[in-house]
């Protein structure tokens, strides 16, 4: 379980990333928002994965609830 | 950041304000996760917004922790004092106390942090009457938290302009790098992803609602 966690923060951070590199190129127009929404979002499920797997100790409720909005309950 | 760029922030945060209060009205009576969604994006882009105004420097935190921390526990060892209680007791109820405090005295240090910061932007401003581009309130909201993100395009263009190393975000890995190591710029592109999260998930309720109909 912690080594599916680590690698799906990994991930998380890599789809971070690739936002920002897609950030970088809308500053110069290129990139629709969506490209954006879609990376970010998909870090943040990618999140909100690993954290049920384990859930981390100083998880707010409002993560929680952040979780449940995003995965539907 | 200078003055100009928190003059844009100012901007910046007068959409996404304008833009909380109209999701809030579009919200009443409704249930749709996409429009919840929305809100908790806007919210945190106005949080990231805020800290991205600055003016609370990193540094500071741990010291101002470190502060609150010792008033408690100097407080605590005082009363312990005046109570009467034994060295041992006064030692351990001190210690008890201190691990109790730690939850609050953070969250303390946040809203000072906050409101810190949230200073920096000036006083809330009331909602503008600004004509709508269009009659249905979900694309006006659309249209708010577009005009949203080209003020924090052009925050986070004057910010890499202004950087030393400025010249490194002409590539997209020198952007990042930059992102990773200026906190003011970090935030900036924080609430500009959470406004893409916003827009995407209002144009869903849109599309929802139009279906619907």
């Amino acid at each position: 379980m912690t080594t599916i966690a680590a690698r799906l923060y990994a991930t998380a951070e890599l789809a971070t990333r690739a936002a920002v590199y897609c950030q970088h190129a809308d500053l110069t127009g290129t990139v629709h928002d969506h490209t954006i929404c879609r990376l970010e979002s998909a870090a943040d499920w990618l999140k909100g994965a690993a954290n049920q797997l384990l859930p981390p100790a100083n998880a707010s409720r409002r993560q929680l609830t952040e979780g449940y909005l995003m995965f539907g309950g | 950041m200078g003055r100009g760029d928190n003059a844009d922030l100012v901007v910046v945060w007068r959409f996404l304000d304008e833009a909380a209060q109209r999701v809030a009205d579009l919200g009443e009576g409704q249930d749709h996760d996409a429009i919840q969604s929305a809100r908790i994006r806007i919210d945190d882009s106005i949080r990231a917004a805020i800290r991205a105004a600055g003016g609370f420097p990193r540094w500071v935190r741990p010291w101002l922790d470190a502060l609150l921390l010792a008033v408690v526990v100097w407080v605590t060892a005082t009363l312990c004092g005046l109570v009467g209680l034994p060295s041992g007791w006064t030692i351990a109820v001190t210690v008890l106390v201190a691990l109790v405090s730690l939850l609050p005295l953070f969250r303390l240090a946040d809203a000072l942090r906050d409101l810190v910061n949230r200073r920096g932007l000036g006083p809330p401003v009331p909602r503008a009457a600004s004509p709508p581009t269009s009659t249905v309130p979900g694309e006006q909201l659309l249209h708010v938290l577009v005009a949203a993100r080209s003020a924090l395009a052009v925050v986070m263009r004057r910010r890499i302009a202004a950087h030393p190393w400025g010249s490194a975000a002409r590539t997209a890995a020198g952007f990042d790098l930059l992102c990773q190591r200026d906190t003011r710029l970090h935030f900036a592109s924080l609430a500009d992803r959470c406004v893409c999260q916003a827009i995407v998930s209002v144009e869903r309720w849109l599309r929802t609602a139009e279906r619907d109909r």
